[in-house]
């Protein structure tokens, strides 16, 4: 299966989920996700498709209902499946073998899953504020990563979220790290509380670093947090128009005005590489015209727009999601231009444009020398010389 | 030998929202069944109807899977831990 066919397998699974058969059921496969709603179920199940492709499909059933898709165990593995459509046939995949990392405990005591989850060569956490994807607004869950087990703390420590990673660097494969900042009321985002553990992260290990928050009014934090460690930021927009954002982000929406959103977006252009700023944009909220010419404007700015798709809140999989189902076929050529412009305006060169848990290209997220002697090259450029 | 099971959180609610239970067992089988009696209904969400482990259930003796070591017939040592990891994970 070549990479477009990937693609586009990828998105058609995100769009319309994954049924699961009734022997995965019986082997107790939905002991985590499927037969419970609440611990996340409409999250979606981490897949790895032809091409070493990670995907996040919905399993849960009211959504996946309709699928054509259904998986199937391959044999006594743990991690071999088949994915059969109902017309179109078989295809291999593979579950990712994380619970050894989910297992493995830090120093303090803690399991690493409870402080961080790993998606492909990515560990996600929210060190500052593990519940606030919660607090901040429901439906952004799936943008972010939820703990997977009721937490305690209000917050991890820098020891603790170094020790997850190294962890993750061990068990996992990891090789990037995304930190959610999740902060809402807080004037820099929370990005000041980020900087120790951007910083003892970039000690530790030779990692690239991303972060989403919300932007900070005043400028100078952000270049705070760059001359930090961090390599990429995301302010997700969630829609280019306001009020269609404000009716699945409606907390935010009150206390952070998307103008703030874009204005921030623009200056964190001014301080981050090209192609190192980026937005999730949700795909079925608005029309599709409309997303086309907001993909455009962010690209002109410098901005890099990821699509996701909309996905039913934990505990509602029987509800219609807010958005509209998106057909595959219009999504792709859209997913498509959007690669064209992003490649004709030079944003394509960093290799972390956000944390990739979208629908925005297959690219195997895997920095190399080059690219951790680039980020630590230009940040000395851009920050560290002293007659600047 | 006095050990403890780690219950993951999608079935704390057969335990009252217990995460850890203390019990007396000398393998991972009979903290099993100690774990059941305790909690009638979780053995049947982590094994099937012949006793096994079902698939995708991961049990940890330490820091060790207990597939690569004696299955349920692993043996358990006073003061250890038995975690119980889902095998699949979503996010």
């Amino acid at each position: 299966m070549d990479v477009t066919a990937t693609a586009a397998l990828r998105l058609d699974l995100t769009n319309q989920g994954i049924r699961l058969s009734d022997d995965l059921l019986a082997a107790g496969f939905g002991l985590d996700l499927a037969t419970d709603g609440r611990s996340g179920a409409a999250e979606g199940l981490d897949l790895i498709l032809p091409n070493a492709c990670w995907a996040n499909v919905s399993v849960a059933p009211g959504y996946a209902r309709t699928s054509p898709y259904t998986l199937i165990s391959a044999g006594d593995d743990h991690s071999d499946f088949i994915l059969r459509h109902r017309t179109a046939g078989d295809v291999a995949v593979r579950l990712p073998d994380t619970a050894r990392f989910r297992h493995a405990r830090i120093p303090s005591g803690i399991s690493c899953g409870d402080i961080g989850a790993i998606h492909g060569p990515w560990l996600v956490t929210s060190p500052i504020a593990p519940n606030a994807s919660l607090a901040l607004d429901r439906p952004r869950r799936f943008l972010g990563l939820p703990p997977q087990r009721p937490l305690t703390k209000s917050r991890w420590s820098v020891d603790e979220v170094v020790a997850c990673a190294e962890a993750a660097w061990i068990h996992g494969g990891v090789r990037l790290i995304h930190l959610e900042a999740g902060h809402l009321l807080a004037d820099d985002g929370g990005l000041a509380e980020l900087a120790p553990y951007i910083i003892a992260l970039k000690r530790a290990l030779p990692t690239l670093i991303s972060v989403s928050s919300l932007p900070p009014t005043e400028a100078s934090d952000i270049l705070a947090l760059y001359a930090a460690g961090c390599d990429a930021i995301a302010y997700h927009l969630l829609a280019w128009d306001a009020a269609a954002a404000a009716r699945v982000a409606p907390v935010r929406s009150r206390f952070v005005s998307h103008e703030r959103l874009l204005t921030g977006l623009t200056a964190a252009t001014a301080c981050f590489p090209r192609g190192a700023v980026s937005t999730d944009l949700l795909v079925g909220l608005e029309p599709l015209a409309d997303l086309d010419l907001a993909i455009n404007h962010l690209i002109g700015a410098g901005i890099v727009p990821n699509l996701a798709v909309f996905r039913p809140l934990p505990g509602a999989e029987d509800d219609a999601p807010t958005g509209d189902l998106v057909a595959t076929e219009p999504l792709l050529a859209l997913m498509e231009r959007r690669r064209t412009r992003i490649h004709a305006a030079g944003l394509w060169h960093s290799r972390v444009r956000g944390f990739p848990r979208v629908l925005a290209g297959v690219d195997p997220y895997a920095p190399g020398l080059a690219d951790r002697w680039y980020a630590g090259t230009r940040r000395w450029l851009r920050i560290d010389r002293p007659e600047d | 030998m006095a050990v403890s099971i780690r219950i993951p959180s999608v079935l704390r609610t057969l335990t009252n929202g217990k995460e850890t239970i203390e019990l007396s067992a000398g393998s991972v089988d009979e903290a099993l069944q100690k774990l059941e009696a305790a909690h009638p209904g979780i053995k049947a969400r982590l094994c099937d109807e012949n006793g096994k482990l079902r698939r995708f259930v991961n049990v940890f003796v330490g820091e060790e899977d207990i597939r690569f070591l004696d299955g349920q017939a692993t043996a358990v040592k006073d003061g250890e831990l038995i975690d119980i990891v889902p095998a699949i994970a979503g996010g």
